[in-house]
């Protein structure tokens, strides 16, 4: 029944996207990851990312299997199931994060989704995907042609050079899962109905959910369904913990703190306000574009500061 | 009596009373030093007094009456105090803000991480075309 719906819907989708284009590139790239979701495999995964700062790389090892996704990257394992993230520490200890009313997936307009050829990935048949916005290809995904899963996927800047890679360096379509975690400790990332305090869309990305952060924060969400960031706003600089390789970077008259890592930038900055954060996969020049449409790093403001002591 | 200049000074501007006038004339009928500066003294005051008076020079006069008339003792104690104030001011505010700094919160980069893989994994996107982002199960940074 409920495949019928998909297909139902699926259906429709193209339809409807004869007429709206974007619909119908959404409705084409939903069903690759649909079946990629539902695929099972297991494999050690090759991370790879050319970044200014030279590059960086990590060895993930992953299995999947029945919405269960299990994530090993050496120095502790994670256990990904909707709506859960479990976190096993190397001492044995387990997190569980749970999260509740996120937004569905959507990808945004300015995308297009175009079949590319069969390549051989592992000795594997697969079908290239390309993600394109307007003549540039920004994300090339290889889909198994057996088992759906994504063997497969670089990202491209803004410049058309390669800005990241993952790709599995073995791939088995038997999946080793051990029991689900028992948590310790649970915490609840809880949704905010936060109106005005980040903004609805960065650099053309949506802002899909809102919710309380660490340490009190006010954390969005934002996606455009090809990439993802994580913006954390305060009213306090914010210290972040082993960030002591950060390098300063500057944008114009901005500077920032930096770091890179396998897939992931993390800037962090104080304003005149308080503290961002911004973390995200996005390439260079979109980590840059969302930057600029963020409050800009600044000296504190000593006369407001001293008038919120004085009055709130 | 011992010798005194001052007040012989005194004694030639008539400005002792009865007493110290009569010790002063009782000491200089058998001092001959006290005498020789009495006489100095008066000789000094008759010469000066003999000097002509001569009119001060036009070019002096007119310079004067010219100039804007400059009050600095009474501008001066304003400008201090303004800038004493200015001082006060800063030094309030300054010791004030940082009072009123709050602490930096302390974030560790697993909470960061946690914010983007979580929503991240639910939005139904695979291993692969996310790995990048939910493929992590540990933070590339020591804590």
């Amino acid at each position: 029944m409920r495949r019928f719906a998909i297909v139902t819907g699926f259906g429709l989708l193209m339809v409807i996207g004869g007429a709206v284009p974007g619909l119908a590139q959404e409705a084409e790239l939903d069903s690759w990851f649909e079946r990629a979701k539902g695929a099972e495999f297991s494999g050690r995964q090759f991370v790879v990312c050319e970044t200014p700062d030279g590059e960086r790389s990590e060895f993930v090892t992953l299995s999947q299997m029945d919405g269960v996704l299990v994530v090993d990257a050496g120095s502790g394992q994670s256990v990904i199931s909707r709506g859960e993230l479990y976190d096993l520490a190397a001492d044995g200890t387990v997190l569980a994060s749970t999260f509740d009313g996120h937004s569905p997936w959507s990808l945004d307009s300015r995308y297009e989704v175009s079949d590319g050829a069969t390549v051989t990935v592992l000795g594997r048949q697969a079908d290239v995907v390309n993600v394109l916005e307007g003549e540039l290809v920004r994300l090339e995904l290889a889909f198994d042609q057996t088992t759906g899963a994504v063997l497969r996927s670089v990202s491209f800047n803004g410049d058309g050079s390669v800005y990241c890679t993952s790709s599995f360096l073995s791939f088995s379509e038997d999946a080793v899962m051990g029991a689900m975690p028992v948590a310790q400790t649970t915490a609840a990332i809880v949704p905010l109905e936060a109106q005005g305090v980040l903004p609805d869309t960065l650099a053309g990305f949506g802002r899909r959910d809102t919710f309380v952060g660490p340490a009190g924060s006010v954390a969005g969400f934002y996606s455009d369904g090809i990439f993802s960031f994580t913006v954390l706003a305060t009213d306090r600089a914010i210290n972040i913990a082993g960030l002591a390789q950060s390098t300063a970077v500057s944008f114009g008259d901005d500077t920032y703190q930096r770091v890179f890592l396998a897939g992931r930038t993390l800037y962090s900055w104080t304003t005149r306000d308080g503290g961002f954060v911004l973390l995200g996969d996005q390439p260079l020049d979109l980590q840059e574009a969302v930057l600029a449409e963020l409050p800009e790093p600044g000296r504190a403001n000593l006369i407001k500061r001293f008038w919120r002591r004085l009055f709130g | 009596m011992s010798h005194s200049g001052e007040l012989l000074s005194a004694y030639l501007d008539g400005e002792l009373t009865k007493a110290e006038e009569l010790n002063v004339v009782g000491h200089l009928e058998t001092c001959t030093r006290c005498q020789t500066e009495l006489g100095d003294s008066h000789e000094a005051r008759a010469m000066v007094r003999a000097l002509p008076i001569l009119d001060m020079p036009t070019w002096v006069t007119s310079g004067v009456a010219s100039s804007p008339v400059e009050l600095p003792v009474r501008r001066r104690p304003l400008a201090w105090a303004a800038a004493a104030a200015a001082a006060a001011f800063v030094l309030v505010v300054g010791f004030a803000t940082f009072v009123a700094t709050p602490p930096a919160i302390e974030i560790t980069f697993t909470e960061i991480s946690n914010t983007l893989r979580l929503p991240a994994s639910q939005d139904g996107l695979p291993p692969g075309a996310r790995a990048v982002v939910i493929a992590r199960s540990s933070d590339g940074i020591a804590e």
